[in-house]
């Protein structure tokens, strides 16, 4: 169960681009619709420390699946959303 | 000018090939290992290797363009064939685009179909051009590759510096397990390698960076280590075989603890899931799936049909 207070739908984009440039190695000024691998270029083993930062920072379990599909900042976003519903 | 060229052979020139794979492949999707020359010099050490059938293409004397290719034997479907493995697809980035990397793929297949070969093997990280231009370079020369599989990895993250001192094995000890639990694997699977005693050296012992855990005669995990090539040089323990059916899950988890303790320097470990094997320890020991994904081809030329899609394979990534 995680612990996060409620966060706003634009809060909690902003800070999954913040984390996603920050471990993804990019600038953080990237379309929410591009693709984390094949367009912004993330390499696999950046996305194992981001897997890992996001698992920390909202103190939840990603599925390796599901976020391996969240493959840009809107899908993440909606992702990380569902995850940190009250009862998730 | 591209019109007149022609191949002749890598050679040794391993130095060069480094440093134009290091050039070519800066735009694949996905950071690549670093095949520095000691690494390149060893895969050509890799026996029955025929430099002839690593078709290179040189401007003023420099290095433009080259594949490499290593033989391998599987079984297919309970054929034995002989397989040129194809790898290191490199082209010099000004020549892209040119069909030069489709002229040398042929050449290379080619040659391989001369020298006696049943088919060959390649792969292709998804998402690199290399996927398309491998295809239509068979089809060049009449020939078809197919897809035949994906792989996934799992991947973690380690904590270097932490290497215990590696258990002394004794070298035919390690070779003999291989040899036994590599055979008994094989013949279970619709496709899988065969391996000769030269090759198994190879494999455990003589190959860059070869790294091993051995549970006597019941159980082994070989890999090696090798940088990649992003600007942060992770060292990275890249698992290759895993044979251990015969062992319960505690053994295993020792056999996995033991490898990562004698991959000291290593800060990734990286293992290709090619569903010939229970992955579950791995699974507990913190491995996540990974997001690169790479795809198998086959191309096939001596009247063997081609398999649906190989589920599992067993066979190593290259």
């Amino acid at each position: 169960m995680n612990t996060n207070t409620a966060l706003s739908t634009s809060q909690l984009e902003e800070d999954l681009r913040c984390l996603v440039a920050e471990t993804g190695g990019i600038a953080p000024a990237f379309d929410p619709k591009a693709h984390f691998y094949d367009e912004l270029g993330i390499p696999s083993v950046k996305a194992l420390h981001l897997l890992y930062a996001l698992e920390d920072k909202y103190n939840v379990h990603v599925e390796d699946q599901e976020f391996i599909q969240a493959n840009t900042l809107e899908s993440l976003r909606a992702m990380m959303s569902h995850l940190l519903e009250p009862g998730n | 000018m591209t019109s007149s060229l022609a191949f002749t052979s890598v050679g040794n020139r391993f130095a060069e090939a480094s440093a134009l794979i290091a050039q070519s492949w800066v735009e694949n999707k996905d950071q690549t290992l670093d095949y520095n020359p000691d690494f390149l010099q060893s895969s050509y050490e890799y026996p029955g290797t025929d430099p002839e059938l690593s078709p290179a293409l040189y401007e003023g004397g420099e290095l433009r363009a080259f594949v490499s290719g290593f033989p391998r034997r599987v079984v297919l479907q309970g054929r034995e064939l002989k397989l040129l493995l194809l790898t290191f697809f490199t082209v010099a980035p000004d020549l892209k685009g040119k069909g030069v990397g489709t002229r040398i793929w042929a050449e290379c297949l080619s040659r391989a179909r001369e020298a006696g070969y049943d088919g060959a093997i390649h792969y292709c990280v998804d998402g690199n051009k290399s996927n398309h231009v491998t295809v239509r370079a068979a089809q060049t020369i009449g020939l078809e590759s197919r897809r035949v599989f994906t792989v996934q990895y799992l991947m973690r993250l380690l904590r270097p510096g932490g290497a215990k001192k590696p258990a002394i094995d004794s070298e035919a000890g390690l070779h003999a397990t291989f040899a036994q639990l590599s055979r008994q694997l094989s013949a279970t699977l619709p496709f899988a390698r065969l391996w000769d005693e030269a090759e198994i050296a190879w494999e455990c012992t003589r190959r860059y960076g070869a790294m091993h855990a051995l549970n006597d005669g019941q159980g082994l995990l070989t890999g090696y280590i090798l940088e990649n090539s992003g600007p942060s040089k992770l060292s990275v323990l890249f698992i290759e075989h895993i044979l251990w059916d015969g062992l319960d899950e505690a053994p295993r988890a020792e056999l996995l603890t033991e490898l990562l303790d004698n991959a000291g320097s290593a800060e990734v470990a990286v293992v290709p899931l090619w569903g010939y094997s229970d992955m579950g320890i791995f699974r507990k020991a913190r491995f996540r799936l990974s997001t690169r994904m790479l795809h198998a081809y086959l191309t096939l030329w001596n009247g063997m049909a081609f398999p649906d899609l190989l589920t599992p394979m067993y066979i190593d990534v290259f």
